[in-house]
């Protein structure tokens, strides 16, 4: 298992290198932001803790429960503001040419 | 069922790669970022689709919970604040990784059971989540992409 788990490291560092330095400059920003609310992906760990079980106890469900709630603001939240940032980034409207 | 959602794992992750290239260029900036949002949402229903779901009233308080703050302060923030206001979200994301890896400690085995990589990671993973939670209102720097 350690092996897949490193074979997956390995491939997404390579994916990761040569997607984020196509990014230009000026969407550093946005770019920032939206990975950042992917790595709210932590939000499936703490479902999969709660869906299945796993966790006993009042204080560690309420843990994982703050867990949860944690993600999905980092989810929700990244993926809006980085939205609202691209909104900057919208080419006009260009007038057709005679 | 656990073959779906393997699958659908990868899906996302394909989603997640299509929606970040989208960012390599105005154009299909905006539409990179829904991608991207589409492969979460597709993450995080495959995680729910069990026989049985335990605690999902908790599940659903937590997704409540964050939705009820998340999407308010993602609609005000100035625009002038939004680098504090991603390094706050980045913040949460890692004290909810600090959370997670602490619960796990504190199982009936703690990490006994794991093998030795899991539990190296998993106190690397709360230490720099807590870092990262603990640092982050105060100062907009990439430093704890966790």
């Amino acid at each position: 298992m350690l092996i897949t788990n490193l074979g997956t490291l390995l491939l997404a560092a390579f994916v990761g290198y040569f997607v984020i330095s196509k990014v230009p400059n000026t969407l550093h920003t946005p770019l920032m932001s939206g990975t950042n609310a992917i790595h709210g992906i932590v939000i499936v760990g703490g479902i999969v803790l709660l869906a299945t079980g796993a966790v006993h106890g009042t204080l560690s469900l309420a843990l994982v429960t703050l867990a949860v709630t944690f993600g999905t603001i980092n989810v929700v939240g990244g993926f809006l503001v980085t939205d609202r940032m691209l909104e900057m980034f919208k080419p006009r409207k260009r007038e057709p040419q005679p | 069922m656990s073959d779906l959602r393997d699958v659908l794992y990868l899906v996302a992750s394909a989603l997640f790669i299509a929606g970040l290239s989208g960012l390599t260029g105005p154009r299909t900036a905006v539409r990179g970022n829904r991608i991207a949002a589409v492969g979460m949402a597709v993450a995080i229903v495959a995680t729910l689709l069990r026989p049985h779901v335990h605690h999902w009233p908790l599940i659903a308080l937590g997704v409540a919970a964050g939705t009820a703050v998340g999407v308010p302060a993602a609609r005000r923030v100035k625009m002038t604040a939004m680098p504090q206001m991603v390094a706050l979200f980045n913040g949460v994301g890692g004290g909810a990784v600090a959370l997670l890896a602490w619960v796990e400690f504190r199982g009936p085995h703690g990490y006994a059971g794991d093998p030795t990589y899991v539990a190296i990671f998993s106190a690397f993973a709360a230490i720099v989540g807590a870092a990262c939670r603990s640092g982050a209102p105060t100062s907009p720097s990439p430093s704890c992409r966790s």
